[in-house]
């Protein structure tokens, strides 16, 4: 338009006033071009939301990366489940390379964690910004565990760190002590927000977040060996299955579907299943045995459905038991933290309280209560024990161990290790229990060779782009420190 | 730029060369960044995994939770600047009955911007960026003879050649960046190397490039990558021929593409499955006895069904237990050995037509009788034949597609082989 309209002046108007005027007309409207505001908004994208939407963003994040591929392959090492099928048949025989694994998810929902903090300061609310250190501690604690030394100390601030260093793993775990120290000052605060509906695992309910914050804190000083540290964090955790974290599901497949259902169901049937998992070795050592206190048929019931995807298989039980669609999927749990205190305290050498710790995970199942779901009443028999049973000829004492500190620890890892089914837990005890003292540990056996598993590798995105991943590559028969 | 030296005034009447141009081209454009790139956005929550579907905060139990994107906005893109320079030669000789031009080419593409991926604990797995300088260059030559170009029977011959060099010459500090299309080869782009070169596993080296054997005599599955494979070409070439012979004349088209690398991810999986052809036989053990991966002694005499291997240690069995593991592309123990030469020749085209017309033009005897110009009888077979040491079914095919990644097969569909005859009517 301005072009044709000087073109119609040129016969009237001299040619350097022409140039001028030009000149004038293209630099100032490209300048209010620039100035338009709509360039600089994104109309079609949201470019900010509130801290209350991020954080329900964030927990399904953080959701999802309890029920993940990291998770199913831990699993499958600590001997749960087993690899039956092509890529799982693979990580059933520990082949794995640094591009079986990526943190596209587990470090951007920690950043995620990170942003809920930087907006939660920004109105002044203390309580959810303790919640985002809680969520952000629990998604690096699980990085750390499975991985070994990661970024964590310059984490999250690209401008600044475009390539974060690896941090030592025993510093990592001191930070997230930190973390979850200031989470819970943090979440004692006598007011901030609370959101019933985005925040969808506890509806807003911030002592909750405290007692879960306690807990975790308890799960990192058992894997660092702290177990007075442990039993006291354990002591102020989770006090009842009420309080246990859970990521709630539905059963719409892409959308809300429990994840261990999509995968043993749906998108991979029979590519995982309990044959050869040391996992049915177990508990069809704990039914009808020689141990008349306890039964865990209701439970195998629970666990394993036989003859879902191939006759006689014995598959998750997707159809009644653990893992329907809806199931819920367990983060941070009172059985847990009850086994933590029971560890800690047989390790300290406090019997009593390890036991009356046991007991209250036997009463819960006995009550048929796990991870949000009802285990049959049929073949469910969890009685209390008493020392005497952990004695040399004890009922409970399979293996018949020299003291009762070390009989009541075997025991208390079996029940963890049955409790913690598709959880990375497991594979964190099949790793800790080797170094633990006293060591007590369940026959889990190899499935091919001779090397146990003790970490995932480090992602190959990582080592294109991160010069400070560490060299060489730790192969995943490589402990990580503090394992 | 062109200049025709032919018509260079003493040179007109030369008839050994009846033409001669010289072409320059110099260019170069810009290609602008897409739009809003420089925000990062937040949208609603979905969390995937590569063996599941995921979840997706649009379900009611969810809250309805945004996050923010990963792919961080970046302020300061640039447009990518592509330089192209190409210097050529037309020549005709004889009263243009041989010609032959060539052309050489080098373009450099500068601050191409990608997708580029970053280190995930910053908070992002993306940041577009003028990432990668990429340069490229090459050769294409092309000649055509009249061998016999007059008379009853004619024969003309064509023939083309080319080759193309590529580099990644820098990648904005990335020492690897996997093509967004790619399989589980990786092509890559990785600096001082070409372009979507395969970057993957192999088994386990020792610092000499050996495999390091396990007590069985195995190698064992690699944990980080390398490069495994170039699907680049060292060349490709064309022949053509025509002969005729009054009305009837046969058209042959011969190509070949020479020196590229090929990723057989189908015979990697089938072999998980047990359905490939390599799998079918069964051998007689050997005196002394074979293991297999697992460790399990195979007495001698015993018939199996597989193969027996030496992979330095000493012959193995390769059987089920080989091929449900290390031996199948559905795990990472190596996906180099599913690379392979793919250089192939092939007969493209072939035509044999029959025209039937009146040799005496419009008064001739056909056109008197049928009112028709000619009649033009063909059958043109196309991919009839083709030449090639890949196992799979022919390395032409891309599972992705004409995308940036190429030279990876995934149970993908062959070219077709046809044959088709027509009858043409010229009124």
């Amino acid at each position: 338009m301005i072009i044709i309209r000087h073109k119609i002046m040129k016969k009237s108007i001299s040619h350097n006033v022409l140039i001028t005027l030009l000149a004038i007309t293209f630099l100032s409207s490209c300048q209010r071009l620039f100035d338009e505001p709509d360039i600089q908004r994104n109309p079609n994208a949201v470019t900010d939301v509130d801290v209350a939407t991020l954080l329900a963003g964030t927990l399904l994040g953080v959701g999802m990366l309890h029920e993940d591929t990291d998770v199913r392959i831990a699993s499958i090492w600590a001997g749960q489940l087993a690899g039956l099928s092509r890529a799982h048949q693979g990580f059933g025989q520990y082949i794995v390379s640094s591009q079986s694994f990526s943190w596209s998810t587990l470090y951007p929902v920690a950043g995620q964690a990170r942003l809920i903090q930087t907006k939660a300061d920004a109105v002044g609310d203390k309580w959810t910004k303790g919640v985002g250190q809680v969520l952000e501690a629990l998604v690096i604690a699980k990085a750390t565990a499975l991985y070994g030394d990661v970024p964590y100390s310059q984490a999250f601030d690209e401008i600044k760190y475009p390539t974060p260093t690896f941090d030592k793993q025993s510093d990592v775990y001191a930070a997230l002590q930190t973390t979850l120290d200031n989470a819970i000052v943090n979440l004692s605060a006598p007011s901030g927000l609370a959101f019933t509906t985005q925040d969808f695992m506890y509806r807003g309910d911030v002592t909750r977040w405290k007692t879960a914050a306690n807990t975790l804190k308890a799960r990192l000083y058992l894997h660092t060996g702290e177990y007075a540290k442990a039993a006291a964090s354990a002591g102020l955790g989770i006090g009842s299955s009420a309080g246990d974290l859970l990521m709630p599901h539905g059963t719409s497949q892409g959308v809300d579907m429990n994840q261990n259902h999509d995968f043993f169901r749906v998108s991979r049937a029979g590519d995982t299943g309990f044959d050869g998992a040391y996992l049915t070795t177990l508990l069809q050592s704990r039914s009808k045995s020689a141990n008349t206190k306890t039964d865990e048929t209701a439970l195998y019931n629970h666990y394993i459905k036989v003859g879902i995807t191939a006759t006689g298989s014995q598959d998750p039980n997707t159809s009644d038991g653990a893992f329907t669609a809806n199931a819920p999927h367990p983060i941070l749990t009172y059985y847990e933290n009850q086994l933590i205190l029971a560890e800690a305290q047989a390790r300290l050498g406090v019997i009593d309280k390890a036991l009356t710790a046991l007991n209250a995970v036997r009463a819960g199942l006995s009550a048929g209560y796990l991870n949000g779901k009802t285990i049959p009443a049929t073949g469910r028999k969890y009685d209390a024990y008493t020392p005497d049973d952990f004695g040399a000829a004890g009922l409970a004492n399979p293996t018949k161990l020299a003291t009762v500190q070390t009989a009541l620890l075997y025991e208390i890892v079996s029940q963890r290790y049955l409790v913690f089914l598709m959880q990375y837990e497991a594979f964190n005890d099949y790793r800790r229990l080797a170094k633990a003292v006293p060591v007590v540990q369940l026959p889990i056996p190899l499935y091919v060779g001779t090397k146990k598993p003790q970490r995932l590798i480090y992602p190959q995105g990582e080592v294109n782009t991160n010069p400070n991943v560490p060299k060489p590559l730790p192969d995943q028969f490589t402990n990580v420190p503090i394992f | 730029m062109a200049w025709q030296f032919s018509k260079l005034s003493g040179r007109q009447s030369s008839s050994f060369l009846s033409f001669g141009k010289l072409r320059l081209t110099w260019g170069q454009v810009g290609i602008q960044p897409q739009p809003y790139q420089n925000f990062t956005t937040f949208g609603q929550a979905t969390f995937g995994d590569i063996f599941t579907r995921g979840l997706n905060a649009a379900s009611s139990l969810y809250g309805g939770g945004y996050v923010r994107s990963t792919t961080a906005g970046n302020d300061f893109l640039r447009p990518e600047r592509k330089t192209e320079s190409e210097i050529g030669v037309d020549l005709r000789f004889f009263r243009n009955r041989f010609s032959l031009s060539a052309t050489a080419y080098s373009n450099n593409t500068k601050d191409v911007i990608l997708s580029l991926n970053v280190p995930n604990e910053t908070g992002y797995t993306i940041r577009n960026s003028n990432a990668a300088e990429l340069a490229n260059k090459g050769l294409e030559l092309e000649a055509s003879a009249d061998l016999i170009p007059s008379g009853d029977f004619r024969w003309n011959l064509s023939a083309n050649f080319s080759l193309n060099r590529n580099n990644v010459v820098s990648l904005a500090g990335a020492s690897v960046y996997i093509l967004p299309d790619s399989y589980m080869q990786n092509s890559s782009l990785i600096p001082g190397q070409p372009f979507g070169i395969f970057y993957s596993t192999d088994f386990r080296k020792d610092e000499s490039g050996k495999y390091i054997l396990d007590a069985n005599g195995f190698p064992q599955g690699g944990t980080g990558n390398e490069i495994i494979g170039n699907p680049n070409p060292a060349w490709r070439g064309g022949l053509g021929s025509t002969v005729s012979w009054k009305g009837l004349s046969l058209y042959a088209l011969f190509d070949r593409v020479a020196g590229n690398d090929f990723f057989n991810g189908t015979r990697g999986s089938m072999y998980s499955f047990g359905v490939h052809g390599d799998q079918g036989n069964t051998v007689i053990t050997p005196a002394g006895g074979l293991r297999d991966v697992n460790g399990r002694t195979i007495a001698a005499g015993t018939a199996f069904q597989g193969q027996i291997r030496d992979f330095g240690a000493g012959p193995v069995a390769i059987n089920q237990a080989w091929w449900q593991g290390r031996g199948a592309a559905s795990n990472t123990a190596s996906y180099k050995q599913f690379v392979e030469d793919g250089s192939v020749s092939r007969l493209r085209e072939i035509t044999l037509t029959y025209s039937l017309r009146s040799p005496n033009g419009p008064t001739g005897r056909f056109r008197r009788i049928t009112h028709l110009s000619n009649v033009d009888f063909s059958l043109t077979g196309r991919n009839l034949v083709l030449w090639t040491n890949y196992t799979g079914t022919d390395p032409e095919v891309n599972i992705t597609g004409a995308g940036l990644s190429r030279g990876q097969d995934w149970f993908t569909n062959p070219n077709t082989k046809s044959v088709l005859a027509s009858v043409r009517i010229t009124y």
